[in-house]
């Protein structure tokens, strides 16, 4: 059955579209990663322009993290001064974001930024899963224990200390602005919530337990990718949200069954598969650049 | 089934012709089976069913071809084509040309090959074809530009040549279906229908047919063209309740 998706102007298999929206599902609830990063070139590949693809992306995600946000905000696991901090970061790099984004559509060169800025992450993310998975093979038979984080490095030498109670911090506000438009950004051009860059710093750079990072990030992108939504909706047209909602309900379930899933396989060993399939995916986009075309020249409506 | 209501067609048809005979004193007259297609949510494509009569010439001298030639031509729009050359090693949009006059959809048929009904000049003089459509239009263009935007739309199955495939049921009656993709976008259809006579058009004999978006996809795409902030929020509040909802759902089934 096909569906004709009235923003990208497509028709797609509405089957196709819920099976996608349930594999990446799937995997987000399997790996606690927000799937966007995946979801985003799956949508290229399928045909959905890419303009439209990121701007659907940032609305479906929106829906994603509000689900499990509430779920943190009902236990009570989200720092909410640090969370808003975060927002007030990404508002800004997610405004600068989508400005880029419309000059860059303008002159045709946006599909450049995009595909460059995945193969870009997606070649980081996928090497540093595959070595960290490989790592934890190896140090689960060896029975190493893992290395203890250093709590205070030069982050805590910077001006305009807050106190976060909840994540029991007394550290600068700067550098949770500064990733927060990092991320913002991110969100505007990729589609993507930003949680593989959000997680790490957090527990990394920034100190916070480990506790409250997940439910903390959740918090902010639920601000950033609506008004990035709001901002792409606004200046772009390229918001799609009926393929939103019909990406949402695979979505929704995959990541209840994924959820499941994770008690019964063993998550470590199937993370070597999310890193080849993110690798796989980051090649094919890279090589699309490489080879030569079939077809050099393309079309594009006038949007005015 | 079909092909009795076509028929059925053809006899009214050629019936309204004798009655208004008189009135009506063009050689040529054609007709569309539905002047509407409507885009829904679940559109998969349609067929236009083009129908028509020549009144055959006694002037025509033996061996002189008369023929017929129909084109479907949407509503003329304004598209820009990129081309993509190799800059530092990767393949990059360089290179932009805006043509106008690019119509969404393009159809042509015939009796016999275009040039066997008409002579250069007159081609050129009623603009058939395509290639002489988006020439004259921009003249100042390369015409790899225009090939291209030909090549893909025609691999997109929205231009469509079918030049000398058109049958005639006897030397009076013709039809013919046009498969109509499932991304055609929206418009005014002009069915031009020519009648030739060997070198020049005698007659032509225009329809018209709308192809508009109903339900729901037009709803939205209505809705986030003139009302954009309107729509942006309701985007987000239908994925917060999309989000909401899920929580709630599976929180219940939990227990």
């Amino acid at each position: 059955m096909q569906v004709y998706l009235p923003i990208a102007e497509v028709s797609v298999s509405i089957f196709l579209l819920i099976g996608l929206g349930g594999i990446v599902g799937i995997l987000s609830g399997l790996f606690g990663v927000g799937g966007g990063f995946l979801m985003t070139p799956l949508l290229f590949f399928i045909g959905i322009p890419p303009a439209i693809a990121v701007a659907t992306e940032a609305n479906q995600i929106v829906a994603s993290s509000f689900s499990g946000a509430l779920a943190h905000l009902r236990r009570k696991t989200v720092d909410l001064k640090m969370g808003w901090i975060l927002v007030s970061g990404g508002l800004i790099g997610s405004g600068i974001g989508v400005q880029i984004f419309k000059v860059l559509r303008d002159l045709g060169q946006v599909e450049l930024l995009v595909t460059l800025c995945y193969v870009f992450f997606l070649g980081i993310i996928g090497s540093l899963m595959l070595w960290e998975s490989i790592r934890a093979l190896i140090r689960s038979n060896n029975n190493i224990r893992p290395v203890k984080i250093k709590r205070h490095n030069w982050v805590h030498r910077l001006p305009l200390k807050i106190r976060f109670r909840t994540s029991n911090l007394y550290i600068s506000c700067i550098p949770p602005f500064i990733i927060g438009a990092l991320v913002g950004f991110l969100a505007a051009i990729m589609g993507v919530g930003g949680g593989f860059i959000l997680v790490p710093v957090m527990i990394y750079i920034i100190g916070m337990p480990t506790k409250v990072v997940i439910g903390t990030s959740l918090f902010q992108i639920i601000f950033v990718t609506g008004f990035t939504t709001l901002l792409h909706s606004t200046q772009n047209y390229s918001v799609d949200a009926l393929l939103a909602l019909i990406l949402l309900i695979g979505g929704v379930v995959g990541a209840q069954i994924g959820t499941r899933l994770g008690v019964y396989l063993k998550a470590e060993q199937l993370r070597i598969l999310l890193a080849i399939l993110v690798l796989a995916v980051c090649i094919k986009l890279g090589l699309e650049l490489l080879i030569e075309p079939t077809e050099l020249f393309s079309l594009q409506e006038i949007t005015k | 089934m079909k092909k009795i209501l076509l028929l059925t067609f053809l006899v009214l048809f050629m019936a309204s012709k004798f009655i208004y005979a008189e009135e009506n004193n063009d050689a040529l007259v054609s007709d569309i089976e539905d002047k509407v297609v409507e885009i829904t949510s679940n559109f998969n494509g349609s067929e236009l069913f083009i129908f028509g009569s020549r009144e055959m010439n006694d002037n025509i001298t033996e061996g002189i071809k008369s023929g017929i030639i129909i084109e479907v031509i949407a509503t003329a729009k304004t598209r820009k084509i990129r081309k993509k050359e190799r800059k530092f090693g990767i393949w990059v949009n360089d290179g932009e040309k805006v043509l106008e006059g690019v119509p969404d959809f393009y159809y042509i048929n015939s009796s016999e090959n275009i040039e066997e009904l008409l002579s250069e000049d007159e081609i050129n003089n009623n603009d058939i074809g395509i290639i002489n459509h988006l020439t004259k239009n921009n003249n100042d263009v390369n015409s790899d530009f225009i090939n291209a935007l030909i090549r893909i739309k025609k691999r997109k199955n929205l231009y469509q040549f079918k030049e000398g495939e058109l049958e005639f049921k006897n030397d009076i009656l013709f039809s013919t279906k046009v498969n109509l993709p499932n991304n055609i976008g929206e418009g005014f259809y002009v069915i031009k229908t020519h009648l030739t006579d060997g070198t020049n058009v005698t007659s032509v004999d225009k329809q018209l047919l709308v192809v508009k978006k109903i339900g729901l996809g037009n709803f939205l795409f209505e809705m986030a063209h003139k009302t954009p902030l309107i729509y942006g929020i309701f985007s987000i509040l239908v994925a917060l309740f999309a989000g909401w909802a899920a929580s709630e759902t599976f929180r219940r089934l939990r227990g």
